[in-house]
Parts: structure tokens; C-alpha cells; sequence
């Protein structure tokens, strides 16, 4: 029954919540779908131990953003000082090339201005709803959102 | 680039994703396997439970009769220790107090021995049916 109601919850969700993370991942398809693929594993598993949510698209968000925060981590550690950015490079595979300037602008952002822009401008999201989703404040949101705004549009 | 364009940018983007059924197969695929450890973890839990409760009978049961047998016990200890060593007198107090202690050892002895002599048993049965 759970199992029922959840896969319906990740049909409904699953287009734009890979959306939001393919403007992540700077349009790496295979890292997309494994961050969203471990994302809805780890929402499942949550919902399994009593975790509870009162609107389930800020509540996954949350989750894919975390999970492609320790993603990203766990990279840092395997990779050491090389820059991630080469590695998301060796994987691009949007076939179209259609958003390649958008997604070579996103990667040369930090991931904070990066997700923070996202989320405004893409998802329409607040300030205090994107410091809700990265858990941090407010004010760190506005910062990083003007820094980032500046940034893709110099780039862009 | 002003503030509209990257607006309008971002609300068109509609990046090419994989296939909706290929993603879809894969998070029930991977559902289902974690339905298939939860449903390992319950009935591993319960056996270990059932195990547990199993051996807490045993280790009570040997202590009662121990308990039960504690009189002909201290005979057999004092008159043992007499034979042994007949020039050392041990108090009358120091001797049940041993005795006590040796149910004791014995009654957690075969909790634990029950414990795990039915959890190698097991492991060798579910060893011996893996496919």
C-alpha cells in the first residue's frame, strides 16, 4: 500500500525533480538519474522509518539536494584536488547540445549560487523556501543568489 | 543577459532525459529489493527473538533445578573439599556462598551455550540451502 502511494508520488514527481537535478549536474545524464534514483530511495526508506512531510516537492528537493551535496563529497575525497568540474565534463551526454552554454555557466559556479539560482529562477521558490530546502539562511540565500545571478549573466 | 532573459532561460529548460519507463522500472526494481532485506530483517529478528526466549527457558530451567538439587550440591562440595584438604577449614558461610555462585555460572553457562549452539545450527542449515 505505502509502496503503491509512494511510486505514484514518483511518477507525478520524478520529470521535474530530475529537471532540477540535470541543471545540477550540468546536463550529466547517468549522475541525474542515479542522484534521483538514490533521492527517491532515500525518501522511501525515510517514509518507511515515520519521517513525515506537509508538501512533498520541497521535501524532495531537500533530499536531492543533500544527496547531491554528499555526492559531491565523496567525489572530493576520491578525486582529491583535481577540480570536479572535470569529471562532470567527461560525462556530459545531453545529446542535443541545446543548453551546453547554460550547463558550462552552472559548473562554473559554486554549488550553493549554483543550487540557489536554480531553485529561484526554475522552481519559482522563495529565499526563505531555498534556505528551508538547503538549510541554511536566509541571508546566506540572498547572497549567493545575487552573486550567482551576477555571475550567469557575465557568463551567459 | 538581464534578469528576464535568464528567467525565461530557466523556464524553458526542458533538458533530454532518459526514458520515464526505464527510470520508473529501475526505482520499483530497486523497491522491491528493499522490501526483499526488510522482509530478511523481520524474519531474521523474530528467529533471533524466538531463539533468545528459547534459551532464557533453558538457562531458568537449569538454574530451578539446581536450585531444586542445592542441598545434596553443598553436601558433595564440603565433603569434596574435606577429601581435598582436610587441614584447611573454610568457613560454613564461604561454601554455599560458592555453591550459589557455581548455579549461577552454570545456569548463564547454558543460556549462552543454548544461545548459540541452535544459532551455528541454523547458520549451517540456511548455509547449506543458499542457491
Amino acid at each position: 500500500m505505502l509502496g503503491e502511494v509512494f511510486i505514484r508520488q514518483v511518477e507525478d514527481s520524478q520529470r521535474w525533480l530530475r529537471r532540477f537535478l540535470a541543471s545540477l549536474c550540468c546536463g550529466d545524464n547517468f549522475l541525474t538519474d542515479e542522484i534521483a534514483q538514490e533521492t527517491y530511495i532515500r525518501a522511501y526508506l525515510a517514509i518507511q522509518g515515520g519521517s513525515t512531510y506537509e508538501n512533498f516537492k520541497p521535501w524532495i528537493l531537500k533530499i536531492a539536494y543533500n544527496t547531491f551535496v554528499n555526492y559531491k563529497r565523496s567525489r572530493k575525497n576520491i578525486v582529491g584536488e583535481e577540480p570536479l568540474t572535470n569529471f562532470e565534463s567527461e560525462y556530459k551526454a545531453d545529446a542535443s547540445f541545446k543548453y551546453e552554454r547554460l550547463y558550462k555557466a552552472l559548473e562554473r559556479l559554486p554549488l550553493k549560487e549554483r543550487t540557489s539560482t536554480v531553485l529561484f529562477y526554475m522552481e519559482g521558490y522563495s529565499t526563505k523556501e531555498i534556505a528551508t530546502i538547503m538549510e541554511i539562511s536566509e541571508d546566506s540565500v540572498r547572497q549567493a543568489l545575487s552573486r550567482g545571478r551576477k555571475r550567469l549573466k557575465e557568463l551567459l | 543577459m538581464d534578469d528576464k532573459e535568464l528567467k525565461q532561460l530557466f523556464e524553458d529548460f526542458e533538458p533530454e532525459l532518459t526514458s520515464d519507463d526505464v527510470f520508473m522500472h529501475k526505482i520499483e526494481k530497486n523497491m522491491k529489493m528493499i522490501e526483499m532485506v526488510r522482509a530478511t530483517q523481520m524474519v531474521d529478528s523474530k528467529r533471533n527473538k524466538r531463539i533468545a526466549i528459547f534459551s532464557f527457558v533453558v538457562g531458568f530451567l537449569s538454574g530451578v533445578v539446581l536450585t531444586l538439587c542445592y542441598p545434596w550440591i553443598l553436601v558433595l562440595i564440603q565433603s569434596l573439599v574435606i577429601s581435598l584438604s582436610p587441614t584447611i577449614e573454610l568457613s560454613q558461610s564461604v561454601i554455599p556462598i560458592g555453591v550459589w555462585i557455581l548455579i549461577s555460572a552454570v545456569s548463564l553457562c547454558s543460556t549462552l551455550g543454548t544461545y548459540s549452539l541452535i544459532k551455528i545450527n541454523l547458520r549451517e542449515r540456511i548455509d547449506s540451502h543458499v542457491p
